[in-house]
């Protein structure tokens, strides 16, 4: 059998996620590859050989992708424990090549930066160069390696393009250590040098092991520091040190780095289309859109917008979906004999359904306006100006896109969670992700600003829809600080985010997008919203009181659904609502659409009457027993604000109760929003009433 | 129609209804069909 060949030189190949690392790896080993698991955790760890240019057997290693050297997941840690030569039975590697994508130079030097203070070769594989031309970057490769001091290759990985140059640079007889490195305050260098004396004896680089452990997060420390007391006691006094010259320990190699970064790619990258300054387009834009006041003004300025155009645009087709509605109630009124059959088609099923459908052109307005957002690349600066107010409350970045995908529906909101590392950020960001407006709540919205103010202009109707929406985002805020404070406490780290360059949005996709928005409402209306419709009829007509005389409104409080109205009536009473109301609260339980279609079944039970008329003028004519009207504009905005807080939605009870695999926090979430929800609109009625509103 | 019929037919649509919404709970449910979000991955 023949000897294996003896290891020239062992390699490793990492790089942040998706730049090719695997690409590269695969076409250097082929089929020599091996794969098992690192040690202890379930990383896996893939390794290859293949011969240098002179035939010389080289070992390559395929490291997890990673951002940083400042580890959140075990995958990171893979990385940085193999390159500091932590892991047994894994040699230090003697070179890395980093892989870096060429289009997002700006973002993944900051790993090469970290390389670069690991006293271990680099080689730099520039990959998708051909990428980066097509987005008008051009790179000034010698200004890039005299920067760097490392070898640079141009590589187009997925064409081959850059091997052979690869493999001839790894075959070097000798290797040089970079001089090149970002440059620390002198202070942080003073503390390192004293603390590598300490690790002295360490098998890999005490500097780099020493500039980690002084900037590891307290947690992490005590974990990395092994027990070892004298070591942790000199770490926690280098830091005070540190913190006393007015230095953050954790954040100042960042910002070094970050700055040598900047600095490294202003001199070598240029953009097609940069002024005099090197800002683009998209720059100038942002200026302003970013901005600390105006990136705001902005932002209140496209919500308000979007608003309006819900109002204006969706009128017309609103009052066609309404008159086919009514029309159709008509004809099969006029049909069917009186009796049970008849109200359960009309009353049940045509009312029940048709006042959800109502809503469908305001729900597609409000994704057209989503996706827009998202397609120019507006939703990234959104998170941007967020951002800053978000980290006030102690909420991770990474919560933004979870919390605002569950303006559409939390349920894919909270699913996005999933990208959150840490379990207490991603619960808190569970716990509030349903108390942003979601498109359910708009028919609720809609209907119950109609009541407010029939003969306000759109500007007003949006200015009150905004506030609901702002009202829950505060909300989410304000509670989510709360939980970070108490129950589910943990420290906040820095958000990274890549703003992307402005494009204009593909139409095709957003009207695609939009159709598949409308069949899923209509599917829904035509299951769901159906049956629940068919239930809730039931319950609003049985059972039947057993005088023959009995008017529809002794019916109706005589049925099983009118009896539960009564029932929580005490509870709802300082909140402006009657019996009536309450069964809407009870039967949207389930999904919060649902609060309109019930309104609209117990008016029409109720009137008895031939002609279906419309929702809006059947609450606007509802009037209590003295006489006063039930809908008004103080119980309208109870409603509302009772709607943005109340949890209101079976799938979202379920979907957190899957994500988070226990019951107990469900159902502490449907106790806390509820109790929310009672008090929010109990301080908008009783507080209202106080200052003399009605 | 005779007020029976109507009876038995108002009574299979309540019965149909419950039955549905019992099924649908019970079955393990994709994204799309529950909330209305029009996600397609299986929630696993």
């Amino acid at each position: 059998m023949a000897e294996a060949p003896q290891i020239f030189r062992r390699i490793a190949i990492a790089g942040n996620p998706n730049t090719g690392k695997s690409t590269i790896f695969n076409a250097l080993t082929g089929l020599r590859q091996k794969v098992g698991n690192y040690p202890g955790v379930t990383v896996e760890k893939k390794t290859g050989r293949f011969f240098g240019s002179h035939g010389e057997a080289m070992e390559l290693l395929d490291l997890p992708g990673s951002y940083s050297l400042q580890v959140r997941s075990p995958d990171e840690a893979v990385s940085r424990d193999v390159l500091l030569g932590r892991v047994p039975g894994t040699p230090r590697p003697d070179a890395i090549i980093a892989v870096l994508d060429a289009s997002n130079l700006d973002r993944h030097l900051y790993l090469v930066a970290q390389f670069l203070e690991l006293d271990i070769p680099v080689i730099v594989a520039l990959n998708m160069v051909d990428v980066a031309e097509k987005r008008g970057l051009t790179i000034d490769l010698l200004g890039l390696k005299n920067s760097l001091g490392v070898p640079v290759i141009p590589m187009v990985a997925s064409r081959g393009q850059g091997l052979i140059e690869l493999k001839q640079a790894l075959s070097r007889a000798t290797l040089q250590v970079s001089d090149q490195r970002a440059q620390l305050p002198i202070v942080l260098e003073r503390e390192v040098a004293a603390l590598s004396r300490m690790l002295k004896g360490h098998a890999g680089s005490v500097r780099s092991e020493a500039m980690l452990l002084l900037s590891l997060e307290d947690d992490r420390l005590a974990a990395e520091a092994k027990g070892d007391s004298t070591l942790l006691t000199e770490i926690h006094a280098a830091r005070e040190r540190l913190k006393l010259s007015g230095l953050d320990p954790i954040a100042a190699p960042v910002d070094a780095r970050y700055a040598w970064v900047s600095e490294v790619c202003a001199s070598t990258v240029h953009r097609q289309g940069e002024d005099s300054h090197g800002l683009t387009f998209s720059d100038h834009i942002d200026q302003i859109l970013t901005h600390k006041l105006w990136g705001w003004l902005a932002f209140v300025g496209m919500m308000a917008l979007m608003f309006v155009c819900i109002f204006v645009v969706a009128q017309a087709p609103m009052d066609w979906i309404r008159a086919a509605m009514q029309a159709v109630a008509k004809w099969t009124g006029a049909h069917l004999p009186p009796g049970d059959l008849r109200s359960l088609v009309v009353d049940g099923v045509i009312v029940g359904v048709g006042n959800v459908v109502v809503f469908l052109p305001q729900i597609l307005i409000l994704f057209f306006f989503l996706g827009l957002l998202e397609d120019s690349g507006y939703m990234a600066r959104a998170a941007f100006i967020m951002d800053r107010l978000m980290s006030r409350v102690g909420l991770h970045g990474k919560s933004f896109v979870p919390l605002l995908s569950s303006f559409a529906c939390a349920i894919p909101g909270i699913m996005a969670t999933r990208t959150i590392e840490n379990r207490n950020d991603r619960f808190v960001t569970i716990l509030v992700a349903p108390l942003m407006s979601c498109s359910a709540r708009l028919p609720v919205y809609a209907i119950m600003i109609a009541l407010l103010m029939p003969a306000s202009n759109v500007w007003s109707k949006a200015g009150v829809m905004l506030c609901m929406y702002l009202i829950g985002v505060i909300a989410a805020f304000v509670m989510a600080g709360l939980f970070k404070k108490t129950i589910l406490r943990s420290e906040t780290p820095m958000l990274l985010l890549e703003l992307p360059p402005y494009r204009a949005p593909v139409f095709r996709g957003i009207v695609q997008r939009m159709w598949e928005r409308a069949v899923v409402f209509i599917r829904r209306a035509g299951t769901v919203i159906l049956a629940l419709s068919v239930l809730l009829w039931a319950l609003l007509s049985f059972p039947k009181p057993t005088e023959p005389d009995a008017t529809q409104s002794e019916i109706l409080s005589h049925s099983i659904g009118g009896r539960m109205g009564h029932a929580i009536e005490p509870v709802i009473a300082p909140l402006g609502y009657d019996w009536k109301i309450g069964i809407g609260l009870v039967a949207s339980f389930a999904a919060r659409e649902v609060f309109v279609s019930t309104m609209g079944q117990i008016y029409n039970i109720e009137d008895a009457k031939e002609d279906n008329e419309d929702l809006r003028t059947q609450m606007r004519d509802e009037r209590r027993a003295d006489g006063t009207p039930v809908f008004t504009p103080l119980t309208c905005l109870s409603i509302m604000v009772f709607y943005v807080l109340a949890m209101q939605c079976l799938s979202t009870v379920a979907i957190v109760r899957r994500e988070t695999n226990s019951w107990r926090w469900p159902l502490f979430q449907i106790a806390y929003m509820t109790a929310l929800a009672w008090i929010g609109a109990f301080v908008v009625y009783q507080g209202g009433h106080l200052l003399g509103f009605r | 129609m005779s007020a029976t019929v109507q009876q038995i037919l108002v009574g299979m649509a309540v019965i149909g209804a419950l039955l549905y919404l019992v099924l649908r709970a019970r079955k393990k449910k994709n994204c799309d069909s529950g909330c209305g979000c029009g996600t397609k991955k299986p929630l696993k």
